[in-house]
């Protein structure tokens, strides 16, 4: 069940900010020349990411929380350098995710524990560390389908000049989290 | 329905027979039952169809907003149509829109060409139109509206599926129809054909009367004890019919009897030629004869038992008051009587008879009076006879003709007025005298004329003399004629002598008259002949001399011209020119006299149109200066002389150009076979003739122009003497400046049959 926010005004900019983000990815794939999609598409690559980022969380069911947990807000990580600047927190800014009030906090290898989604940056390297640290309970979202390979749940990866994203099946099927059949099936499926 | 119609649909089903009523009453209500409940069924199936339809497509819609919910969340417009595609299994989703906000973010098209999506999404919800579901939902994203879907369904399913259940429902009726028909049609005559039977038979024995058929019995119901009583009274009918004809033959035969002594008598009364009627004491008739039906003009039937009085009226004939029945008097008085003359029958129509009447009583064995009887003749024939004697003796008084009965012997015995006018004897003086008495002294040629009456023979009409009292002789015309007696025998002879004095007398005045007549008409042929003869000589001998004037006048120009005066060429030419007018004229009267001179010519087979061509090559130069065009239809073989045809033909169309009118002459010849006779008309454009010289231009050397037009004056009266010696007629039509039409006529037994183009 979707969890309104109790006061109308602040839902209604929520809305409008989805949509202005929207309206720009409709914009940038339908609306631009050919000859400057690239430019477009590099300035409109993480505003999209942080779109996807959101919406991860409303097709994925999560594990219930520790009752010491249940107050506590839904962390979005950005391990090494961010690439998002300021988009992903007005992105993410008024939403929850079942009850949860959403945060996007920055950290470093040392501080994974409060995480719920591990966004890895390119910056990062040993990355399958990293991931076996994450813990089953953690979605972890990086770049490229080397990611995968790595054991990362989720990988953006750039197809005709378009976000997509990657997900490797067994991996998935590993972790501690159910990904709904909805979003499997608008994702590239990557086998090893 | 109007109530009109409904009552004779009521009217017609009641006429029908009992075995297609019985059809109807079984097989309408099981057709009204299918029928409704076919409707029924129709009826609720497309509601059910149509609210189970609705539910479908929400299904279907709700499904599809779920399953794209991520395409549209994650911008993958491709995994959203791969969706969509799976909709080709469902044929009659005709497409789905599903739109971001205001953008289309993915279609699919039943029809892969066509674009059904509107711009914009409507409403949510589902709105229906007659050929389509148009269903709209929003896309939800953990409550949120991310989009919404269009799903455009066709509804020709429900129709298809309404078609198809009606279809199986009318197929369902038809058959369920026939097995009802063909079941009904099995059990019918389990009703019928006892009804049927027992109408057959009431039919059979009310045409042939035969009470001895009975009905067969088919069933023991209602109809079997029907059947029973039916039989049971025909067999009580058969046995009052059985006493009843035998009474009839014993009666008959006595009637026979009687009859044929009735007939023996009857036929003897129908055979007389008197009519008969007989009554009984109170005057009623009981017996006609067929001569009293005709002069009574009543039929036996209807005069039999009336009285008397009613159809036997007499009136007195010079007095017109009604005549005693004479029966009334014979029954009164007893004797027979016979009644006066003068009796006038009064038939039925008015139609008055003559009759003679007698009547008698009739009398049993003791001579009681039991009757009488009326015997009357038509006496009309008897009178006609002394009639016609009057009428044929007062003709013979009032003859203006003598006419004289003989006996054989030639004595005279009857003189009628006109003999005593003719010969002044009267009848009185010569009946019973010879007939020598007024024949002349020479002979009397009766005795002769006598002699073949006695043969048998009627002499016509011969001329005698005979001597009147006062003793002048006269000429008479007579006719005389065997007279015979009733039985065809000759007894004398009648003779009929008619004064023919004066008309002899006529006759031979007449006769001298014509003998002069004949006379001075031989002297006039003679001296007529005679002056045709010395026209034709003079004319051709005057021909030399003249030409010896013309050219010895020239001569003697050319030889002296130096000592003549300057007008000695005119003079010349004026001689020359005056002798070649009188040789013109000189040739024309030649012709026109040798047209009469040699009446015996041999004639010859004469092809017209070999004249026509002589006759113009004759005229050329004035044909070919005039300008002149001469039309002509084929023309006929002729039996004639080729020299009277050509100047016919020369002066004719001669004339047609020298009197022209300004415009250039135009001749048109045509000839048709009409009448008996073959007709000619030489029509042109000329000056025209005026109506008052039509007769005299015939005339020779009549002319009516003056000397600005040459001519002898002939021409006309040739061609006149040509056509009346050829026993036809020449005549002109015309008007002053209007053209002419001369016309000549020539008898068709001159008319060779053998130019097949002359159809006149």
């Amino acid at each position: 069940m979707p969890r309104r926010n109790p006061t109308s005004g602040l839902a209604r900019g929520h809305d409008l900010r989805i949509l202005a983000v929207l309206c720009l990815l409709a914009t940038a794939i339908i609306g631009q020349p050919r000859v400057s999609a690239r430019e477009d598409s590099q300035t409109l690559e993480y505003p999209v990411k942080a779109a996807f980022l959101l919406n991860f969380t409303k097709f994925i069911e999560w594990p219930s929380p520790a009752k010491t947990a249940q107050e506590a807000s839904f962390n979005l990580c950005i391990l090494g350098d961010d690439p998002f600047g300021s988009i992903l927190d007005q992105t993410v800014r008024g939403e929850s995710v079942e009850g949860r009030r959403l945060e996007v906090k920055r950290v470093n290898r040392e501080s994974l524990g409060a995480c719920n989604i591990v966004y890895v940056s390119k910056s990062e390297k040993a990355v399958s560390e990293i991931l076996k640290a994450a813990g089953p309970e953690v979605l972890t979202v990086g770049e490229g389908e080397n990611f995968l390979r790595d054991g990362g749940m989720i990988a953006f990866i750039i197809e005709n000049r378009r976000v997509r994203f990657g997900v490797r099946l067994a991996t998935t099927r590993e972790s501690a989290l159910r990904f709904s059949s909805r979003l499997l099936s608008v994702a590239r499926l990557v086998e090893n | 329905m109007t109530a009109a119609a409904s009552s004779r649909i009521v009217e017609r089903f009641r006429e029908m027979p009992i075995g297609r009523k019985l059809l109807v009453l079984m097989m309408a209500p099981v057709a009204v039952a299918l029928l409704v409940a076919g409707i029924g069924i129709v009826l609720s199936d497309s509601a059910f169809f149509s609210s189970y339809l609705q539910r479908d497509i929400e299904t279907l819609v709700r499904i599809l907003t779920d399953n794209t919910t991520a395409a549209l969340a994650f911008d993958d417009p491709k995994s959203a149509e791969e969706t969509l595609a799976a909709l080709r299994a469902k044929t009659h989703v005709v497409a789905v829109c599903i739109y971001r906000d205001a953008a289309m973010f993915a279609r699919y098209s039943r029809d892969a060409d066509t674009n059904a999506c509107p711009a914009s999404a409507p409403p949510d919800g589902v709105k229906w139109s007659r050929r389509t579901a148009v269903a709209s939902r929003g896309i939800l994203l953990k409550g949120r509206r991310i989009g919404a879907l269009v799903l455009f369904y066709d509804l020709g399913e429900l129709y298809e599926r309404m078609v198809l259940y009606g279809a199986t429902v009318l197929v369902l009726l038809i058959a369920a129809s026939i097995v009802g028909f063909v079941l009904a049609s099995r059990l019918r005559p389990i009703i019928a054909t006892p009804i049927a039977q027992l109408v057959r038979t009431t039919s059979q024995v009310s045409v042939t009367k035969d009470y001895s058929i009975r009905a067969p019995k088919l069933s023991g119901d209602e109809l079997g004890a029907l059947v029973d009583t039916f039989n049971e009274m025909l067999a009580s009918i058969q046995g009052r019919e059985s006493d009843l004809s035998r009474a009839l033959e014993a009666r008959g035969e006595a009637l026979r009897d009687a009859q044929r002594a009735r007939d023996s008598l009857a036929t003897t009364l129908a055979s007389i030629g008197e009519a008969v009627i007989s009554t009984d004491v109170e005057g009623r008739i009981v017996l006609v004869n067929r001569t009293a039906q005709i002069l009574l003009g009543w039929p036996e039937e209807e005069m039999l038992g009336k009285p008397i009085g009613e159809v036997f009226r007499t009136v007195n004939e010079l007095t017109r008051e009604p005549a005693e029945s004479p029966l009334a008097s014979v029954l009164r008085e007893g004797p027979p009587i016979e009644s006066a003359n003068h009796t006038v029958l009064l038939g039925r129509d008015g139609a008055e008879t003559p009759i003679d009447v007698s009547a008698a009583p009739t009398r049993d064995a003791s001579g009681a009076i039991l009757g009488t009887v009326l015997v009357f003749r038509d006496v009309r024939s008897r009178r006609r006879a002394a009639e016609t004697s009057r009428l044929l003796a007062s003709i013979v008084e009032s003859s203006d003709d003598a006419i004289i009965g003989h006996s054989l012997d030639g004595r005279i015995t009857s003189w009628n007025q006109g003999a005593e006018r003719i010969f002044g004897y009267p009848a009185a003086e010569m009946i019973g005298q010879s007939a020598a008495v007024i024949a002349p002294a020479g002979g009397n040629e009766m005795i002769g004329v006598l002699d073949r009456i006695r043969r048998g023979e009627r002499i016509e009409q011969y001329y005698a003399l005979r001597c009147t009292r006062s003793g002048k002789t006269i000429n008479v015309s007579i006719t005389v004629s065997p007279l015979f007696d009733a039985f065809g025998r000759i007894v004398g002879a009648s003779k009929i002598a008619r004064d023919m004095t004066v008309q002899v007398q006529a006759a031979e005045r007449l006769a001298q008259l014509n003998a002069d007549l004949n006379l001075s008409n031989e002297r006039l042929a003679r001296s007529n002949e005679d002056l045709e003869r010395f026209a034709f000589i003079a004319s051709h001998d005057f021909q030399e001399p003249l030409r010896m004037i013309a050219v010895y006048s020239q001569l003697l120009f050319k030889s002296h011209k130096e000592s003549f005066g300057s007008d000695a060429q005119a003079f010349v030419d004026n001689i020359v020119d005056g002798t070649r007018r009188i040789r013109d004229l000189l040739s024309d009267l030649l012709a026109y006299t040798e047209v009469g001179v040699r009446p015996e010519e041999t004639v010859h087979e004469l092809d017209l149109n070999t004249v026509l061509e002589k006759a113009t090559q004759n005229i050329r130069s004035s044909i070919e200066g005039s300008g002149a065009a001469i039309h002509a239809d084929a023309l006929p073989s002729l039996r004639g002389h080729e020299g009277h045809f050509i100047p016919l033909f020369q002066n004719l169309i001669g004339n047609a150009i020298k009197y022209r009118s300004e415009k250039p002459p135009e001749v048109r010849i045509s000839v048709k076979h009409t009448g008996g006779v073959l007709r000619f008309e030489i029509a042109d454009n000329g000056m025209g003739i005026d109506p008052q010289y039509h007769g005299s231009i015939f005339v020779a050397f009549k002319r009516l122009h003056g000397k600005q037009i040459p001519g002898t004056g002939i021409g006309l009266a040739i061609c006149q003497r040509v056509v009346e010696r050829y026993g036809g007629r020449i005549w002109v039509e015309s008007e002053a400046g209007n053209g002419s039409t001369f016309v000549f006529t020539l008898p068709d037994d001159l008319y060779v049959e053998k130019q097949e183009a002359f159809h006149g």
